[in-house]
């Protein structure tokens, strides 16, 4: 079997390979093919067995094999194969008893008895099922041999088949062999007669070789001949066709010698009819003079016509040569026509302006004839100045409307003045009733007092007549008479001062004094000196009253003396000096104010000014006559004009170049009339354009050459940017960041201990910038920060973080303290920095 | 006594025009810059008058500005010259739109040496001066916020008002004043020297649209 395992597999190719093998040598084949047909019976066979997978049928026929050259069918062997084992166990289960029975108690014995009963009643019945399994597995086992048989029978057919292949086989070798003789024999044969074919291709190569050198050679031969022939041929048609053309042209002259002919005739005939006519004519000689005149005349006039055509060719020439100047020309008159229009617009402007002007100058008209009429008004010469006296005198009106408001005000004032003195002279008098009245009800009392005296005195008077009496009565002796005489007298005299005072209250009783001397009686009494003291005081009490009354009346005088001056001073001294101060003052006030409305007038109106004015300088506008506008002749404007002027220019000339040209083609090709001659010639490129290319490439290099110039300091300026960017995160971060090819990025701390003490990052593969660690510039580095890396990058996914940790670490472990590495940001890695990321700029 | 006065004038004088010619030399520059008439890559930033300008580094334009300062210093000198306008104008159509325009003002000799406003002038320090000019060079930056945006392409001329008994050289000639029609202006800050006053003004077209 294990010999078979390549046909096994290819179990099936196996004919196609035989075929090759075939193929390879073909006098093989017979042998092979029975050897094949061998082969394929048992291939067959075995392919049969192995294709059923079935491990029980592959035993079987194992076992089969050696069984079927013994004896066809041995049943009972294969039920003895299984008893056996079960035999055994049986004996395995007693000798276990046996031994247990010497070892053990009888009860153990008895229960392992009926337990390895129960077993080996299990056992048998497990038996009976194998032993009916192996019935089922018997009669299966006849199907197979049955099989078997039918197989062998096709074995034993097959034999057979292969003995006469066999046979057959051995036939065809023979025959092969005389075959192969025959053919050696043939071919031997073939080979004389071939080396003598041989010999004969050669003579007759050699042979057809010669032929062919001769065929040439005649071939060549002919050609000539034909050439010559041809030639001939061709001289001989030259010579017919110029034959031809003779005869042609003899005939076209045969004919224009007819047409010739015929237009003599016709000719003749004319003349002769002319000659008919003349003859006609001849009769009327005057005629024919006249005609001749005419004649003469006509062919003066021809002349003339002739002579005028021939000045006008040349005047047409000249102006052909003036053609470009007229094109000239007409671009002027179109300039001309647009300045014409501009011209034709300023003028409308100008109408405008100049009706403007008009009814200005009219209005003007209107204000100075009315102005004229105005005779008190001098001195206006102009609007401005009219304005002017206009705003002043408006100005003067206010001042005088004010000033009519102030002196209302101050008389209004002055009257509240009037009032209040009034008011206090009212108060004066009023005092002074009050007094009047207080003196009068005094002088009334006074008076009752009086009365009242008078009636004492009159009592008194009375008391003493009686007292006289009494005395005249009692002691008429003692009596004097005189004495109240006397009395009587002096109280007379009282009555009459009395009286007296009474009368005048104002007059003072001179001689009260007087009148009291007396009024002591000789013999006075008591009483008497009582009354005349009473009266004594009285009066004086009166003078006194009297006295203070006038006093009063002196002071009310005075008082109303004081008021009356008081008010004229007021009045008239102090107010005429405040009124003049005032009026001097308001005076001062009216020019002041005058003066600052007319300022502030010119102010304004030259605010105004100021502002056109500046308006006029903002534009652009200045005094022609002091001062000079200059710019330098070559400016920056004027260059750039200059380019565009120079380039119209040049294209000008090449338009016109090329029309020239052109003008030039089209009259080729109305003189020739042939297109391909046009098409040939049309590509051809004007100087003046490749003029113009060439200024424009060196325009375009210039151009070039200044981008160049701004990408070199937009580059410088780049670098100078990075370089701080990278010094930044440096000092910011603590890395020193080195951007490799393919967007890695080299990180080395500021603490770490060597150069070689670096990450690299590498950016995702859509170059998005999201950073991934790869690797690093020393392999043990990486590994001693493992637990670092596994914790912030594995696990929590931070490069951030893991750098950060990884610096306080570094930081930690460091010698060079905090100061750190100095940044190795030398130009070497600088340079490979910008370049790369410049090549990186240029590839995006 | 008096030729001391006058050698001291003319030191003032030469100093003044040197500080004037100076101011319009970084004037211009910032405007073709701010205006964008030349690309910025096309200047470098120096540090003056306390704060960072630009100078040009354009071949072209540097050969314009070394000719035509010289000239200017030799009429402020000669006090010749009244203004100074840097007109700027479309490529194509030629139509002025904006004149930067700097006018100069000489402070009267017999005026200061009258008046007592005027001596404290003459007090005045360069300090103050580059204040007054650092200030002008301000406004002149951020006067692109108010005008209009210059979309075609530009460019500039530079414009000098001269007294008419001016010395002209060859290379200078009369020139059109670039007038702008409708135009609005803005007076900018002025500054001074010891001589001379400086007045600033942009007047520009203003955006028919509107």
């Amino acid at each position: 079997m294990s010999s078979y395992p390549p046909y096994k597999r290819s179990a099936e190719k196996q004919p196609q390979r035989h075929d090759r093998n075939t193929e390879g040598n073909p006098f093989l084949r017979s042998t092979s093919s029975a050897s094949s047909v061998l082969g394929d019976s048992q291939f067959s066979q075995f392919s049969q067995s192995e294709t059923s997978d079935r491990p029980f049928k592959r035993t079987r026929v194992e076992v089969d094999l050696p069984e079927r050259r013994a004896s066809p069918v041995t049943p009972s062997r294969k039920s003895f194969n299984f008893i056996p084992d079960l035999r055994g166990l049986k004996d395995s289960i007693f000798s276990q008893g046996s031994l247990n029975s010497i070892s053990s108690t009888s009860p153990k014995l008895v229960k392992d008895l009926s337990e390895t009963r129960l077993k080996i009643a299990s056992l048998e019945y497990t038996k009976n099922d194998f032993e009916s399994k192996v019935a089922r597995l018997e009669t299966d086992k006849q199907n197979l041999e049955l099989q078997i048989k039918e197989l062998n029978l096709s074995i034993e057919k097959l034999k057979g088949d292969r003995k006469f292949f066999c046979d057959r086989e051995l036939e065809t070798s023979k025959k092969l062999e005389r075959i192969e003789a025959e053919f050696s024999q043939s071919a031997q044969n073939s080979a004389r007669e071939l080396g003598r074919l041989r010999n004969e291709v050669s003579k007759l190569t050699q042979e057809l070789q010669d032929a062919q050198n001769f065929n040439q050679t005649k071939e060549s031969e002919y050609n000539r001949t034909i050439e010559a022939l041809k030639s001939e041929n061709k001289i001989l048609e030259h010579s017919l066709e110029s034959l031809n053309q003779q005869i042609q042209r003899q005939n076209e002259i045969s004919v224009s010698r007819q047409a010739l002919l015929d237009q003599v005739q016709a000719q003749l005939a004319e003349t002769q009819q002319k000659l008919q006519e003349f003859y006609d004519m001849s009769s009327q000689l005057d005629n024919v003079q006249n005609m001749k005149k005419l004649n003469q005349e006509q062919s003066e006039y021809i002349q003339s016509l002739e002579r005028t055509k021939r000045e006008l060719t040349a005047e047409l020439k000249h102006l052909k040569t003036l053609s470009p100047s007229i094109q000239i020309l007409d671009e002027k008159v179109k300039t001309y026509e647009n300045e014409l229009s501009n011209m034709n617009a300023l003028r409308r402007k100008a109408a405008e302006l100049e009706a403007e002007n008009a009814m200005l100058k009219k209005e003007k008209v209107e204000w100075t004839s009315y102005l004229d009429k105005e005779k008190d008004i001098v001195n206006v010469n102009s609007a401005y100045s009219l304005c002017k006296e206009l705003a002043s005198r408006r100005i003067e009106i206010e001042l005088l409307q004010e000033r009519g408001r102030g002196l209302e005000e101050k008389i209004k004032s002055k009257d509240v003045v009037i009032a209040e003195n009034e008011s206090k002279i009212m108060q004066l008098n009023n005092k002074c009733v009050a007094v009047e009245n207080r003196f009068s009800n005094e002088l009334e009392a006074l008076k009752k007092t009086k009365m009242l005296l008078q009636k004492e005195v009159e009592m008194l008077t009375d008391t003493l007549k009686s007292y006289d009496d009494e005395e005249k009565h009692l002691q008429p002796d003692n009596y004097d008479g005189e004495k109240t005489k006397i009395m009587e007298r002096v109280l007379k005299e009282y009555k009459k001062a009395l009286y007296e005072t009474r009368e005048g209250q104002v007059t003072e009783p001179p001689d009260t004094r007087q009148a009291e001397e007396p009024s002591d009686p000789a013999d006075a009494s008591f009483h008497s000196v009582q009354v005349m003291q009473q009266n004594e005081e009285l009066q004086a009490i009166n003078f006194n009253l009297e006295k203070e009354n006038a006093n009063l009346k002196k002071e009310i005088f005075s008082l109303q003396n004081q008021i009356s001056v008081l008010e004229h001073t007021e009045l008239k001294i102090h107010s005429t000096e405040l009124i003049k101060q005032n009026d001097l003052q308001q005076k001062s006030i009216r020019e002041l104010k005058n003066e600052n409305a007319l300022l502030k007038k010119e102010v304004s109106s030259l605010d105004q000014q100021i502002a056109t004015l500046e308006q006029a300088v903002g534009r652009g506008e200045y005094n022609r006559d002091s001062t000079r506008l200059l710019e330098m002749k070559e400016n920056p404007s004027s260059i750039d004009y200059a380019i565009r002027q120079s380039t119209l220019q040049a294209l000008k000339t090449e338009n016109q170049q090329l029309l020239e040209k052109l003008k030039g083609f089209q009259l080729m090709r109305e003189e020739s009339g042939d297109e391909d001659r046009q098409k040939d010639t049309i590509d051809v490129i004007p100087i003046q354009s490749f003029l113009n290319l060439e200024g424009e490439n060196k325009q375009l290099a210039e151009q070039n050459a200044k981008l160049e110039i701004r990408i070199t300091r937009l580059l410088e300026a780049w670098k100078a940017k990075a370089q701080e960017f990278r010094e930044a995160v440096y000092s910011l971060l603590g890395y020193k960041l080195e951007f490799l090819e393919n967007g890695r990025v080299r990180l080395a701390s500021m603490y770490s201990e060597q150069d070689d003490h670096s990450f690299v990052f590498t950016s995702d593969d859509d170059n998005r910038g999201t950073m991934q660690l790869i690797g690093g510039g020393n392999a043990e580095y990486i590994k001693s920060l493992d637990d670092l890396i596994k914790f912030w990058v594995v696990d929590r996914g931070s490069i951030p973080c893991f750098l950060s940790s990884l610096t306080i670490k570094l930081f930690e472990n460091t010698t060079f303290g905090p100061v750190g590495r100095d940044m190795d940001m030398s130009v070497n890695s600088n340079v490979n920095f910008g370049t790369s990321s410049y090549d990186n700029l240029m590839s995006e | 006594m008096g030729v001391k006065t006058a050698n001291r004038s003319t030191i003032y004088l030469k100093g003044s025009t040197k500080i004037i010619v100076e101011f319009f030399e970084f004037a211009i520059n910032s405007i073709l810059y701010q205006r964008g008439i030349y690309f910025s890559e096309d200047f470098k930033f120096v540090k003056k008058y306390g704060v960072t300008l630009v100078m040009t580094i354009d071949d072209s334009l540097k050969l314009y500005l070394k000719r035509l300062l010289p000239q200017v210093e030799s009429w402020l000198m000669a006090g010749k010259i009244q203004k100074l306008v840097l007109a700027i104008l479309d490529l194509d159509s030629r139509e002025t739109l904006e004149r930067w325009q700097f006018d100069i003002q000489v402070i009267d000799d017999n005026d200061s040496s009258k008046g007592s406003a005027s001596a404290k002038k003459k007090e005045k320090t360069e300090k103050q001066i580059q204040t007054e000019i650092r200030e002008i060079i301000r406004q002149i930056t951020s006067s692109i916020t108010f005008l209009p945006t210059l979309t075609d392409k530009c460019t500039f001329n530079i414009l000098a008002y001269t007294d008419r008994d001016a010395e002209v050289p060859i290379e200078w000639g009369d020139s059109d004043p670039h007038i702008i029609e409708n135009a609005e202006q803005v007076r900018l800050r002025s500054f001074s020297t010891n001589y001379h006053r400086v007045d600033a003004m942009v007047s520009y077209k203003l955006d028919e649209d509107l």
